[in-house]
């Protein structure tokens, strides 16, 4: 076997452990297990060195360096040809993809969006394990530059230029690529490609949401507990922008999404935001009795309500939201 | 001291007598929303400062003007739905009017379902002409048409000029009805069934302005327990005390009467004095989006009220009943 074969055949290991134990994480699963399909049809540029080995702690997974495409298609018969692509939060170390991937894929599937885990390729971490609380798990660094409203005296970690941001903002773009490219075979429409970011996932998406290259731009984007890309600059064809953030949020705190929403409408594009009153960083997979647990609602709302900016075609069978 | 039944009675008599006194009572022509509601006033005699009005309040569609006996109309949970909470409802209609069914009785009746005590306060507005009074005359419902900023006014917005909070002698009449309407409803909280300690106060517009001039008010017998304050201005010189009541704000990005900017600067404040808030900016839905149904996700910010009222890790709104229920 050539060396090049026996990479592959490693990464092909890797990814069918990672598949196994991902489905054991998905305990309430449909029977049948979801698609799990390569991002790339070979090595994921960039990445042709990389040594460490994928490793599946529970509901993360870390030291990813062949991202794929984990694929929730709604039921027969509830299907919009509108597709999401889910990418989870965990600081470009851990991808928390369970919680902020799985489950919320599931939950859009169940409303007739086709939904896309992104696993995106990380920063290394040591095999035998990263401390949960770091500066880099809490995130993204990435923020805005000049005064941060409701924390002013914070002093907040330099924008995320890590080589695993920077890959995962590449497997992204990529990712926007592939659905479009395979919207025929799953029924979906290129035009009605979503994006859904968590954490170190959002600043994915508002990278995503920022490029110039309007194939791997989407057609909307979610950005929950969001950092700022620093010196971004909105598009004049920016797409519509759903922003949703705790107060209490002190990893990534709520000043980025304030400013990314000011960004936004100052360029005149469409802007939504949502700031709960409580709910800490990483609501989105966690119920707690607060007003965050209904920031899915407000998402299916954004998505579907009929008069406002477009964003989906109506459903066949709805979203019962109306 | 006179007795409380012959207060009463006083009370009853100047009530009808200020019935019979206005011929076109807005009250009257508007009975049909309010589905018998009862209605109190909320000073036992002429409202302070108003004792020399002489303009005759008058409904126009469901608007109403030249109010100079302000009212609370009170609509109750079915007995036995009764959670304990209150919220006082202050319409908008820029101090010039009221627009009292969409922000008004209809949010009313919606949280009276829901076991929620709505008190719609019909707060006394500057006098307009009879000549100056149309229906459908150009302002939408609700917007601040009349409001401008005083010249000398700090401004609250560094990157566009915005109407700034009322100063007229109606905005300054309407502060002082909401304050009196809080304490009113606390005085009368037994009667009422309701608890003192659980009474809100929630503001559209004009109507949030008065809403934030409450929420920060140094008197903690006028201060609600919650406010909710609905595409609003922002106070001139702000100043957000230590024990804040929690706020809830909602707006649309496109308001074109009030803005957003000032819902996030309020929203910035509330944070920075380390008080709880929480903010919803629709992406749509315009100025006075209310209780209409616009098949927008503004549609929903009264559902996201209730949570915020009613969600129970949330900060603690209803601290003798414990959650209302979000759904009838």
């Amino acid at each position: 076997m050539t060396e090049a074969g026996a990479i592959l055949s490693l990464f092909a290991a890797t990814v069918l452990a990672a598949s196994s134990l991902g489905s054991s994480a998905l305990a309430a699963a449909p029977a049948d297990a979801p698609d799990v399909l390569r991002l790339y049809p070979g090595i994921a540029p960039g990445s042709e060195g990389a040594a460490q080995q994928e490793i599946v702690e529970g509901p993360r997974v870390r030291n990813v360096t062949v991202p794929t495409l984990t694929i929730f298609r709604p039921a027969t018969g509830t299907a919009t040809d509108a597709a999401v692509i889910v990418a989870p939060g965990g600081g470009f170390v851990r991808l928390f993809i369970d919680g902020e991937g799985y489950g919320i894929a599931k939950s859009l599937a169940e409303h007739g969006i086709t939904a896309i885990v992104l696993k995106y390729r990380l920063d290394e971490t040591p095999a035998a394990g990263v401390p949960m609380r770091t500066t880099a798990d809490n995130v993204p660094s990435a923020t805005s530059p000049g005064p941060q409203p409701d924390r002013p005296a914070d002093p907040r970690p330099p924008p995320n230029t890590s080589e695993g941001a920077r890959q995962a903002v590449a497997d992204g773009a990529a990712a926007v690529r592939f659905v479009r490219a395979h919207a025929r075979d799953w029924n979906i429409s290129p035009q009605h490609v979503g994006f859904l970011g968590f954490s170190a996932g959002a600043f994915v998406a508002m990278e995503m949401a920022l490029t110039s290259d309007a194939d791997s731009r989407p057609d909307f984007v979610g950005a929950i507990y969001t950092p700022r890309p620093a010196d971004m600059v909105v598009p004049a064809n920016a797409p519509p922008l759903f922003l949703a953030v705790a107060a209490d949020d002190e990893a990534v705190h709520v000043a980025p999404s304030l400013q990314i929403f000011q960004d936004w409408h100052a360029a005149g594009r469409s802007a939504e935001l949502h700031v709960f009153e409580s709910g800490q960083h990483g609501f989105a997979w966690r119920p707690q009795q607060k007003t965050t647990d209904h920031w899915f609602d407000e998402l299916l709302w954004w998505l579907t309500s009929p008069n406002g900016a477009v964003k989906l075609p109506p459903a066949p069978n709805g979203p019962a939201t109306h | 001291m006179i007795s409380r039944g012959a207060q009463l009675s006083i009370v009853v008599a100047v009530w009808c007598l200020g019935s019979s006194a206005l011929p076109a009572s807005a009250d009257d022509s508007l009975a049909g929303l309010t589905g018998g509601a009862e209605v109190l006033r909320l000073y036992p005699g002429a409202a302070p400062g108003s004792e020399g009005a002489t303009q005759t309040e008058v409904a126009v569609g469901r608007r109403i003007y030249n109010v100079t006996a302000p009212t609370l109309t009170v609509f109750r949970p079915k007995a036995g739905a009764s959670t304990g909470a209150a919220v006082i409802i202050a319409p908008g209609g820029g101090f010039q009017r009221l627009a009292i069914d969409g922000e008004g009785y209809a949010a009313a009746k919606y949280l009276a379902e829901r076991g929620i005590t709505g008190i719609v306060l019909k707060y006394r507005t500057d006098a307009t002409p009879a000549d100056k009074i149309q229906p459908g005359a150009g302002v939408p419902d609700g917007a601040l048409g009349a409001v401008r900023r005083p010249a000398s006014a700090p401004g609250d917005a560094p990157t566009a000029p915005r109407p700034a909070p009322n100063t007229s002698l109606g905005a300054h009449q309407a502060v002082a009805d909401g304050l009196a309407a809080v304490r009113y409803v606390r005085t009368h909280a037994s009667e009422l069934n309701v608890s003192p300690h659980e009474v809100g106060f929630l503001g559209f517009s004009a109507g949030a302005f008065v809403a934030m001039e409450l929420a920060v008010a140094t008197d903690a017998d006028s201060r609600p327990d919650f406010v909710g304050a609905i595409y609003t201005p922002r106070p001139v010189d702000m100043v957000v005390p230590g024990d804040a009541p929690p706020l809830f704000l909602a707006v649309a990005a496109d308001d074109e009467a009030v803005h957003a900017a000032p819902s996030l600067q309020i929203f910035q404040d509330w944070r920075a004095a380390g008080r709880s808030a929480e903010l919803h900016v629709f992406e749509s839905g315009k100025h006075g989006f209310n209780m209409s149904r616009q098949q927008k996700d503004s549609d929903h910010w009264i559902d996201e009220y209730l949570w915020w009222l009613t969600s129970p890790n949330g900060a603690v709104k209803l601290p003798d009943h414990g959650p209302a229920s979000p759904t009838p």
